[in-house]
């Protein structure tokens, strides 16, 4: 893949960050004694370590390598999920919900995001169907990242697939087991600085490359008329414009892209967990002023480059960059960082996207860890040896899962099967867990049903009315012997679309027609929303 | 302007650049909020 780099100094460079990480592991692993330090990292991270935590298991090797690629395919309107990202995803989640689920996190005990839905409804079947939701849709997400980093260490060390895959499980697998939570957090700050360096640098060299910045933007939308008949039929309209609005590119990126994982980032449960890490809200607030320039640098300008590389294809190989990658979306910007970039820095870029997958992979595989072996499992909660334990094997049980999804998955798969990821939490979660931060009138049974209906009905269209999602699993047009049960436009509809409003319908119907959860417990959950933070943490960080 | 392209990019292009710097500007304004 970098014919233009010296393989000898390649391998010392990735074997020297392997080191690092493993180093960073052992450390972490050391101030991991308790069950709170594997799972919430003892509540004692500061700002700087959950921003850069927060961003790094944000932005996987999926929003760089899947959706830098579908940039290149549908053009600049990918910006606005990274618009999303930033207002919903860092600004909303940090304000919103972040410093209410920092203060109930704190005040209860919670450690994870089903354990926070249990006990704010009071009820332990939201907390193992929560934890059923993520241990059987995080894998999917989990193994679209694997395959993602796997594939760049493939290439990058010329190395068979196979064995990319597992050194790649193996490392993050090896210190997210010992070293926890600490250990995610600590590697992640490192790798969402090697992250920041290298799609900076990215972003700069490629306006040079091309001319500077107006030069690049004039020169890519003089290439309108290039756009394939096909993406042409489908609704592109050139790099530089927005699709035609209702055609299947449009529902594309704003159902699919900007809905389901603009939207979606708000319940998703490895970045809420970021919240019960840190002592106060000062630490959340502090915590933006890294997250929002981070996410604007990754993945936005992920996204220009994406659509600016067909300039790059264009003039030093005569056809478009989807033409280069033949068609496969997720080989774009690999091909474009080999061949468009200095050598000297590819080194930086190949750190850059293993640093972008192992960031995200160790964030999920924790996280599926604790929702077999904490959420799901009952007999445990409440017992801190067995729950440490089953804390540190679930998460090889997720691993080795995640491992097998990736095995049997297609190819050019990885920004849908983040999306679906995203949606299906988004659609389980997101109301409940909103409600449960701002709606003291909101029930059990309201919360209990919006977030079976939600999963229920993402799941059929999923199945059955999507046609690119149904294609993947193949259930639905086995079953009906056509690719979706509905014509243009449902069957490039996101599930999402139905999904979350039919669970914020019956949260809101059954709240107001069923009886209010008793009063003692919802003031016992706003008290927690109102507690100064503890005197001694607060002087700590001073 | 810029040769950005249609007003769809144009603002999606100064909204990720506005959006980051309100996080900052937030971030900076509440750096000591007692809670």
């Amino acid at each position: 893949m970098f014919a233009n780099v010296s393989f000898p100094l390649l391998v010392v460079v990735v074997l020297a960050y392997i080191a690092a990480l493993l180093y960073m592991g052992r450390y972490a692993a050391r101030q991991t004694k308790t069950s709170a330090d594997y799972m919430v990292a003892g509540r004692q991270m500061n700002a700087f370590l959950m921003a850069m935590a927060y961003g790094a298991t944000f932005i996987s090797t999926s929003a760089i390598v899947g959706f830098g690629g579908q940039a290149a395919a549908n053009g600049m309107s990918l910006l606005w999920l990274s618009f999303a990202n930033i207002v919903l995803g860092i600004f909303f989640a940090f304000i919103v919900l972040g410093t209410r689920t920092r203060a109930l996190g704190q005040a209860l005990d919670v450690r994870t995001l089903p354990d926070l839905l249990g006990r704010r409804y009071n009820s332990n079947f939201i907390q193992s169907y929560a934890g059923a939701v993520i241990a059987i849709m995080m894998p999917i997400y989990a193994a679209a990242v694997l395959i993602g980093g796997a594939r760049f260490l493939e290439g990058a060390l010329n190395i068979p697939y196979w064995l990319a895959y597992v050194i790649t499980a193996a490392i993050v697998g090896w210190y997210v087991f010992y070293g926890g939570l600490k250990a995610v957090m600590y590697n992640d700050a490192l790798q969402g600085l090697l992250m920041l360096a290298g799609i900076g640098l990215l972003y700069v060299l490629t306006y040079v490359k091309l001319g500077g910045f107006g030069a690049a933007h004039e020169a890519l939308t003089a290439m309108t008329p290039l756009v394939p008949a096909k993406l042409k039929e489908a609704g592109h309209l050139g790099w530089t414009s927005m699709p035609a609005f209702g055609s299947a590119n449009w529902w594309f990126v704003f159902s699919t892209l900007v809905m389901g994982v603009g939207v979606g980032i708000l319940a998703m449960p490895t970045t809420i967990s970021r919240f019960f890490t840190v002592p106060r809200d000062r630490d959340i607030y502090r915590a933006l002023t890294v997250g929002g320039p981070f996410i604007f640098v990754i993945p936005g300008t992920v996204y220009v480059v994406g659509a600016l590389s067909n300039i790059w294809f264009h003039r030093t190989t005569g056809k478009l960059a989807i033409e280069v990658a033949g068609g496969n979306v997720d080989k774009i910007i690999p091909a474009f960082i080999s061949g468009a970039m200095p050598p000297v820095l590819t080194y930086l870029f190949v750190l850059t996207m293993l640093a972008a997958c192992m960031s995200t992979y160790s964030g999920q595989v924790h996280l599926i860890g604790t929702a077999l072996g904490y959420d799901l499992n009952r007999n445990v909660r409440q017992d801190e040896r067995r729950r440490f334990f089953w804390s540190r094997y679930g998460m090889l049980i997720g691993l080795i899962v995640s491992m097998i999804v990736g095995a049997v998955f297609p190819g050019n798969i990885i920004a849908v099967a983040t999306a679906i990821t995203f949606g299906f939490c988004c659609a389980a979660f997101l109301p409940i867990y909103l409600a449960g931060l701002y709606w003291k009138r909101v029930s059990t049974t309201a919360a209990t049903w919006s977030m079976v209906s939600g999963t229920v009905v993402y799941w059929f269209y999923m199945m059955f009315g999507n046609a690119r999602m149904a294609g993947i699993f193949k259930l639905g047009p086995a079953l009906m012997g056509r690719p979706s049960l509905a014509g243009f436009p449902w069957s490039v509809v996101d599930p999402l679309t139905f999904a979350l409003p039919v669970s914020c319908a019956v949260l809101v119907v059954l709240a107001f027609v069923t009886a209010p959860m008793e009063a003692k417990h919802v003031e016992r959950v706003w008290h927690a929303f109102g507690r100064k933070a503890p005197a001694s943490s607060a002087a700590a960080g001073n | 302007m810029w040769g950005l392209g249609d007003g769809g990019i144009y603002l999606a292009y100064l909204g990720n650049i506005l959006g980051a710097i309100l996080c900052f500007v937030w971030g900076i304004r509440y750096w000591n909020y007692e809670k």
